[in-house]
């Protein structure tokens, strides 16, 4: 069924819908083609669930006209498709107001990493998912497992602008997200969800670290209660709910953030605004799950954001650099928090008090980067000890200061393939009950 | 689309949905006064879902010519026999609910905005802002629409097409406070393509003059006090606790996956004034966030009471829970794009209005919040559930006093839907609100205000 077509070919969709763009009336114009081919294996507690193949091939073109921008994007590829959807984005743009930088890279882009496989083997796949099925049933038999899949995306994209610039990249990637709860007679837990991408497939889901993590924990989730009283104490970071808190702090350095003088760290670069212990870096290299290249096509590389507490870098894409008459540094956000020195016995065994977080759900962090929000997944730590899972316990605080107040970084870390990190202790949080 | 459908009709066997598929969207982005966003997008394909002795396959392919249907058609099979050779089963017939036909089509009778028309509405509202308010730190307006287009087959017979529009244009304002900046949105439009709203500066003026002095109050405003406390949820809240607290632990595959829901069917789980629906079509008054008459399994839409005077009384099903559990498909299969499998999913959920009036219900509070407007929600198969509260005001002896900042409540459904005294007499369906689950989806959620307990956070 799928259409055969190699990254070569992707550059050429590209570039011929940039030609289209300058016929139809541009200036300039950028073009990213997509191309993904997915097979996907759903399952439940039970079964698989559905097998599904699906394929995409999409066409995100960019026009600038007198400084203005218009932008379209479409299914296919086909000449009529393409002459419509680049005719109404010069309309648009010509609608519009310029913007001094609205303007396009014009050097040749260093190459990207291609990797990966490009075919699975589905009855290999469909095999793992029945081991892992079978697997929970044995060992977690008051688990319920559903709306989970094991899936496999090769990805095909191509960058071409009207300067000659191009860019391509495959991607091969196998995913595993696991969504469960607990339920033993009237008994319960939340739910949770874990998910790994890697390079590779694998034989045995249960036995991925985080996928391995998710099920001990729910398992160790029955029979919750709320922390005894309303306290301020420690608020230690599971792998799990880092990987959403440097999403928040990537946020507030990020170029929008300073566009919109929306961050607390505007006049932050080249000062602690975290415990020394604590990096927060944008490291692909490290990433099964990463990008090859931003929407302009610079290949995607390393960058410190946080090194030892100091703000190294803000994440300032090429648009936001121009805007901001700031040098670019990157246009993709794949980060890693550096492993500690502290055993993840030691971080625990030298907490008074606290919770160990295992997932936040709550509003977005404002602008200050306050938070508020329910401790989902989580459990009470006293005395040094993991005492028990929690429930109807609520945290709040302001980012800012948690990363002033860490006092610990654990040795251990999980790899996601989408994000990697270690637990990270901090002082000072409200933790409350009703 | 039906014409296209209606060729491949005889070849819809074993169990076969068919759906071509659109989503058109418009996003322009004024971000502090610059156009960051103008873009139009349409995304559509084919996709096909087969069912053969208890195995699903799925496949879609970007295209909606005719080479490309029998193509899914055959690989469609083609997943469900190899998930029926690697995983032998024999589960039975998926119910028959209905075969459901028609047209529905809500594109509007007036000609469409021009791109300068679109973009013209954010720079009025602006202008309007910047000149008006010079002590706004920030300005954004973001002009939204989408549209859903699709048409489903399926082997019993159904045949539908419809086209949902929606339109939403979101003003997000920020404001210096001695502690740093807050901000505060709100969004205008809601169902219907843009030229079926009003959104000229004078007709919205009202709403941004308030919204100005919302963010000045929250400037000014307090951290909530930690806590359970006696609380009014104004009806933009009470939609998101119908959606988030109720409504997800009612979908019948979170039913099967270990939502508390599932036992306790029967049971008064709410005080006797709460009456909770998941409305088919637009809604009990004609209003609701969304129009669904056919669902993505082709069977016809209907109304679903899930609390009806306190009593929970049913759940959410598609073809394959209401075939486990023994009951009927209720329509509430939906796929948010063409490449995606229909889930079970809500429609316009609400709870209905009671006989109390806003006013009197905050004069009953002696100390405690008045809650006008969520920033996101939350659920959880426990019933635990919060949403993020961007806009509120402390109540001091049954009045309104000073605004809140940020904050973020939350509680078990099933306990406190037994704390609400109070139901108020009229309703709103929200504007925009898409849901989470795999695949986002837009839904319907309204309701009236509510005076119940609920756990808030703060400092």
């Amino acid at each position: 069924m799928a259409l055969a077509l190699d990254p070569s070919v992707g550059v050429e969709v590209a570039a011929d819908a940039v030609d289209r763009a300058l016929l139809a009336g541009a200036d300039s114009a950028k073009v990213m083609h997509g191309y993904q081919q997915q097979f996907e294996v759903n399952f439940d507690t039970h079964d698989v669930t559905l097998v599904r193949s699906t394929v995409s091939d999409s066409l995100s073109i960019t026009v600038f006209v007198d400084g203005c921008r218009g932008a379209t994007e479409l299914t296919g590829r086909g000449h009529d498709a393409v002459d419509r959807a680049v005719k109404e984005a010069v309309t648009a743009a010509r609608a519009g107001q310029p913007d001094f930088a609205n303007v396009l890279p014009e050097d040749p882009a260093t190459e990207a990493v291609s990797d990966g496989d490009e075919v699975p083997d589905k009855e290999q796949m469909i095999d793992a998912v029945l081991r892992f099925i079978s697997a929970v049933r044995d060992e977690y038999p008051s688990l319920r497992t559903e709306s989970s899949a094991y899936a496999f995306e090769c990805t095909w994209r191509s960058y071409a602008n009207s300067y000659g610039r191009v860019q391509h990249a495959r991607r091969g990637r196998y995913r595993v997200n696991v969504m469960s709860s607990g339920k033993d007679g009237e008994r319960s837990t939340s739910f949770n969800h874990g998910a790994v991408v890697s390079e590779r497939p694998t034989a045995d889901l249960a036995t991925l670290v985080p996928i391995h993590r998710l099920l001990e924990d729910l398992a160790a989730s029955f029979d919750p209660q709320p922390v005894p009283a309303t306290f301020v104490g420690d608020l230690i970071f599971t792998p799990e709910a880092l990987s959403v808190a440097a999403g928040t702090i990537a946020q507030a350095v990020s170029g929008m953030a300073l566009i919109r003088k929306g961050t607390p760290f505007a006049d932050s670069l080249g000062k602690a605004i975290a415990a020394p212990s604590f990096s927060l870096l944008h490291q692909p290299s490290a990433l099964a799950g990463s990008t090859p290249f931003d929407a302009e096509g610079f290949a995607n590389g390393d960058l410190d954001i946080i090194r030892d507490g100091v703000l190294s870098n803000f994440l300032i894409d090429w648009y936001s650099a121009h805007r901001l008459d700031r040098p670019m540094t990157t246009g993709c956000t794949n980060f890693v928090v550096a492993p500690g020195e502290t055993p993840l016995e030691e971080l625990i065994a030298s907490t008074d008090q606290g919770i160990l977080l295992g997932r936040f759900s709550g509003g977005m962090p404002n602008q200050k980067l306050d938070f508020s929000g329910v401790a989902k997944s989580s459990f009470y730590v006293e005395g040094g000890k993991v005492r028990g899972p929690l429930s109807e316990t609520m945290i709040a605080g302001n980012f800012a200061d948690v990363l002033q107040q860490i006092r610990a970084v654990s040795r251990e870390t999980v790899d996601f393939g989408y994000f990697s990190g270690p637990w990270v202790a901090a002082r000072g949080v409200t933790i409350s009950t009703k | 689309m039906l014409d296209q459908l209606q060729r491949y009709s005889d070849q819809l066997a074993p169990y076969t949905e068919l759906r071509l598929h659109n989503n058109y969207e418009t996003s322009i982005s004024m971000i502090g006064g610059t156009v960051m966003v103008n873009r139009a997008t349409t995304i559509g394909g084919v996709s096909a879902r087969s069912y053969q002795d208890g195995a699903f396959g799925f496949a879609s392919l970007p295209s909606l010519s005719n080479d490309a249907i029998p193509q899914v058609l055959e690989q469609a099979i083609d997943n469900a026999v190899l998930l029926q050779r690697r995983a032998a089963r024999s589960e039975g017939d998926l119910p028959d609910a209905g075969a459901g036909q028609g047209t529905f089509d809500y594109r509007s009778a007036v000609a469409a905005m021009t791109p300068k028309e679109q973009l013209d509405v954010l720079r009025a509202v602006d202008a309007y802002l910047r000149s008006t308010y010079p002590d706004l730190v920030n300005i954004d307006v973001m002009f939204n629409t989408l549209t859903i287009e699709k048409a489903v087959a399926n082997s019993l017979g159904a045949l539908a097409y419809s086209y949902v529009p929606r339109c939403t244009v979101m003003v997000r304002l920020s404001y210096q406070a001695n502690d740093g900046v807050v901000e505060i949105y709100d969004s205008f439009g809601g169902f219907g393509e843009a030229q079926d709203h009003l959104f000229d500066i004078e007709s919205m003026r009202p709403a941004l003059d308030v919204l100005y002095t919302e963010v000045r109050d929250k400037a000014a405003g307090i951290y909530c006090e930690p806590g359970e406390h006696d609380v009014i949820l104004d009806s933009a809240l009470a939609g998101i606790l119908a959606h988030e607290a109720i409504g997800h632990t009612c979908e019948a595959d979170l039913v099967l996956g270990g939502s508390v829901a599932g036992d306790h069917v029967g049971d008064l789980i709410a005080s006797e004034k709460v009456t909770l629906t998941d409305f088919a079509e637009r809604g009990p008054d004609g209003k609701g966030g969304i129009a669904i008459h056919v669902d993505d399994e082709g069977t016809p839409c209907r109304d679903v009471t899930i609390i009806e005077d306190g009593v929970l009384k049913s759940f959410l099903h598609n073809k394959e829970t209401a075939r486990i559990m023994g009951e009927e498909p209720t329509g509430n299969a939906r796929a948010y794009r063409f490449d995606d499998e229909p889930l079970v999913r809500m429609r316009n959920t609400a709870i209905l209005p009671g006989t109390d009036r806003l006013e009197d219900m905050i004069a009953a509070v002696d100390r405690g919040y008045y809650f006008k407007r969520a920033t996101n929600g939350q659920a959880d198969t426990t019933s635990e559930f919060m949403f993020g509260v961007g806009c509120g005001y402390e109540i001091v002896d049954g009045k309104v006093g000073r605004a809140v900042r940020d904050t973020t409540i939350a509680g078990v459904a099933f306990d406190m839907l037994k704390t609400i005294t109070h139901v108020s007499d009229d309703m709103t369906w929200g504007r925009g609100g898409m849901c989470g689950k795999k695949q986002p989806i837009p839904v319907g959620m309204g309701g009236p205000a509510v005076k119940c307990r609920i756990g808030v956070g703060g400092r």
